[in-house]
């Protein structure tokens, strides 16, 4: 109990360094988590693996906080740690067939870091695009990214065929991408 | 970037990635794009950002729900097949509520940006009003954990069997009793956990460790420690890490998982099956007591053997506090303390309230000048202060923030009936034992602190030692408590109130005497407490102590506040067994209904 107080006046306003720490790393994780698993991915472009990774990532991020330079950035130092993660998890696992892993790791990673404020433009005119999509296209993004389901169950459960689904995706996803292009062309015309 | 000029078929190639579908040869020839063509990089960069960002996209437009209705946003969620795909509020409360709880205190709830989608799923429906992690802290309200009780109907759960102080990431520490879910990575970043499966295994994790149930019968230990036990009846039990595949076959092993996934697997007693996940046709070894072999993972490197080592197997939880109870109001709130339950030499016992030795204040020296709070008290009190410093089994009654020095004192504590001399005064207060407490193994003394969440979440550090330091005998220093502001043992405490000097008060007795302030706290405030082990201090087992010294170590501007410091009862191994305690208390309890 905080001793200087009179009265129920009590100052509770305090924390020790280790909180104030906690507090930083929670700030700084929550702000940059999104990007830190979208470079994760563009390394290992293999969902449980990305998400297996970023779990591994989350937890050296945790441990190595200690060392991070407060005057620098928290999304780059991470993308540093991850990009080590991933060198292991190479190491480990190069030898599976049916999983692709992009060289080199360090360029990519390096031309990600670079381009990410066109990258995050690409994300805010990704949102506009994603409003000129038909209702049932729409709904095909739904049962694909947002819902607790895979595609393949999608499919099994409809009957009705996986790779039909994959080329209806792919075709809006290119029709995304082209209406971000637009977008972002726009931009840089009015920009 | 000229995007004219790009491979044709790399919009197609890149698909088939994000489908898992790319054949060999398009991995390869992908490759060599990548390898040698900037504009490829760029393009796959902003290809796949595009397929992730779809993954985020569904909490980015919430103003709009007629453009993508999510009603599942305001129903309970269960676990997605990406980290970055749960629906936002919960996932950024958990993401927040995760690591406060985990590592950064409920409190900084407030202080995140999420704050006000902070609320976890909960079984109740779109009706349940959103509860911060922060309010769940301090009004004790338990957001998932089925009881030990439901133990029985849910013959196929996993139990979290026992817990000394884990944190999770991204999860609740569950109550001990608990049942653990199935498929969800745990990560656990402090303290110890021990699991019991239903055919009876157990396994021990040591922070940090990283796993998963994959089934009843199944774990997958991803990274850290884990000590795993299987008596007669469990044969069969699996572990799995990423670069092997254990079988139980009656046995004591440990698995060590480390960063890149390889493994080490070190056999206690009796046999273990491996098969080697680089070639599971083939690669089946038996492994008996004394046996340790390293798998890499690595198809090159197969696993090897390596020099057995028992450093590192975990037979049992740490001795500590493991809970205590007393009877609650209607808000979950604690008052008193009817019993504790403690693991001493790796035995639990629990003792009531009657079986421990009472310690009463019997010196009190502040150490600064300024006004201080310095009595816990009933809300209603209205007798005599001095009740407040002698034992009873109330948490609403204590003497509170004394005095202490960075370094705890390790000379002759002098009072002011030692010394008239106030500036030779030690600055703490002294406890005195209704019974002498002899050292047995594990905790020998229990200390209960009022806190709250915007305070030190492990409890408030302090220095302990005997008053008589005998040769060998030293001070020691709690930091952390067996039972902190984020256990799930600790309980909300019921209100109260403080009366606060106006000057320093040095003695005792003038603070019985003092014109004091009387208020009403304004914040909720947890039991939380801790055992400590006499041995730690130096004092032999068998050997006993009548008067302890406890100082603040003035390390922040917080001080201890003790509510209740007790001693426990000598181990004997005719009294105090967990059976024979409880079974009374079962009694007691098939006699109230």
């Amino acid at each position: 109990m905080k001793t200087a107080a009179l009265g129920g006046d009590v100052d509770f306003n305090g924390t020790s360094s280790d909180d104030a720490r906690y507090e930083a790393f929670l700030e700084l994780f929550s702000r940059h988590r999104d990007r830190i698993f979208a470079h994760i991915f563009s390394l290992v472009p293999h969902e449980a693996d990305a998400e297996d990774l970023f779990q591994r990532c989350s937890i050296v991020l945790w441990r190595k906080f200690r060392e991070f330079d407060q005057s620098g950035s928290f999304y780059a130092w991470s993308c540093g740690v991850a990009v080590n993660e991933v060198r292991n998890f190479f190491k480990v696992r190069k030898r599976s067939r049916v999983s692709f892993f992009p060289e080199p790791v360090e360029l990519l990673s390096r031309e990600r870091l670079a381009d990410e404020e066109d990258l995050s433009l690409r994300a805010i005119a990704l949102q506009s695009c994603l409003q000129q999509l038909r209702e049932s296209e729409r709904d095909l993004l739904r049962i694909a990214y947002w819902e607790n389901q895979s595609l393949k169950e999608f499919a099994e459960k409809t009957e009705g065929s996986l790779q039909v689904l994959y080329n209806r995706l792919s075709k809006i996803r290119k029709r995304l991408y082209a209406c971000i292009e637009r977008k972002m062309s726009g931009e840089a015309h009015h920009g | 970037m000229d995007e004219k000029n790009l491979p044709p078929e790399l919009q197609g190639l890149l698909e088939s990635l994000i489908n898992e579908t790319l054949t060999p040869n398009e991995q390869e020839y992908l490759q060599n794009l990548l390898q040698t063509r900037q504009d490829v990089r760029k393009f796959y960069l902003r290809y796949l950002d595009l397929h992730v960002q779809l993954k985020f996209s569904d909490r980015r437009q919430p103003e709009k729900p007629a453009v993508m209705p999510h009603p599942q946003l305001e129903l309970p969620l269960p676990e997605t097949r990406f980290p970055g795909l749960r629906p936002a509020i919960v996932r950024h409360a958990l993401l927040a509520g995760a690591l406060l709880l985990a590592a950064f205190g409920g409190f900084a709830v407030s202080l995140n940006p999420f704050a006000s989608n902070s609320f976890l799923p909960r079984s109740e429906g779109p009706s349940t009003a959103p509860l911060s992690l922060a309010q769940e802290i301090v009004s004790g309200v338990e957001a998932q954990s089925v009881h030990a009780g439901n133990r029985n109907a849910q013959t196929l759960a996993v139990i979290l069997e026992q817990d000394a102080g884990a944190r999770f990431f991204q999860d609740l520490t569950p109550r001990v009793g608990s049942e653990m879910r199935l498929d969800h990575q745990y990560m656990l970043l402090e303290g110890h956990i021990e699991l019991l499966f239903p055919r009876g295994a157990r396994t021990i994790f040591d922070a940090p460790a990283a796993f998963q149930l994959k089934s009843p019968e199944q774990v997958l230990v991803t990274f850290g420690n884990c000590s795993v036990y299987a008596p007669e009846g469990s044969e069969g039990f699996e572990v799995l890490t990423p670069s092997t595949h254990l079988i139980d076959r009656g046995t004591r092993f440990r698995v060590t998982v480390d960063e890149i996934g390889s493994s080490e697997v070190h056999v206690v007693e009796g046999l273990v099956e491996a098969i080697e996940e680089t070639d599971r046709g083939r690669g089946q070894v038996q492994m008996v007591e004394g046996e340790a072999r390293h798998y890499s993972g690595s198809e090159a490197a197969f696993s090897s053997a390596m020099t057995y080592s028992a450093v590192g197997y975990r037979k049992n939880l740490p001795d500590r506090l493991i809970s205590f109870q007393g009877p609650l109001n209607s808000r979950g709130e604690i008052g008193q303390l009817e019993s504790a339950t403690v693991i001493r030499g790796g035995e639990k016992y629990t003792y009531l309230f009657s079986d421990l030795i009472g310690g009463d204040v019997t010196s009190f020296c502040e150490s600064g000048t300024s006004p201080t709070i310095n009595f816990i008290l009933p809300v209603d009190f209205q007798g005599d202060r001095k009740v407040l410093a002698l034992h009873d089994d109330s948490f609403l009654t204590g003497v509170v923030n004394p005095g202490g020095a960075p370094v705890p004192a390790t000379g002759k504590i002098l009072t002011p009936k030692e010394s008239d001399d106030s500036s030779t005064w030690t600055p703490g207060m002294t406890v005195r034992f209704r019974d002498r407490v002899v050292n047995s193994p594990g905790p020998d003394l229990l200390i209960f602190e009022a806190q709250t969440a915007l305070h030190p979440l492990e409890g408030d550090a302090f220095h302990i030692r005997p008053v008589e330091l005998l040769p060998g005998y030293h001070p020691i220093t709690i930091r952390s408590y067996d039972l902190g502001m984020l256990s799930p043992e600790s309980y909300p405490l019921q209100r109260f109130a403080l009366l606060a000097t106006r000057d320093c008060i040095p003695r005792l007795e003038e603070l019985f005497e003092q014109s004091m302030a009387h208020s009403h706290v304004s914040v909720n405030y947890r039991v939380v407490a801790t055992g400590i082990d006499l041995s730690d201090m130096g004092i032999p087992l068998g050997e006993s102590v009548s008067e302890i010294f406890i100082q603040d170590p003035l390390d922040d501007e917080f001080r201890i506040d003790p509510v209740m410091v007790v001693g426990l009862p000598k181990v004997a191994s005719e009294n105090h067994s967990l059976t024979s305690v409880q079974s009374n208390r079962e009694q007691k309890a098939t006699n109230k209904e």
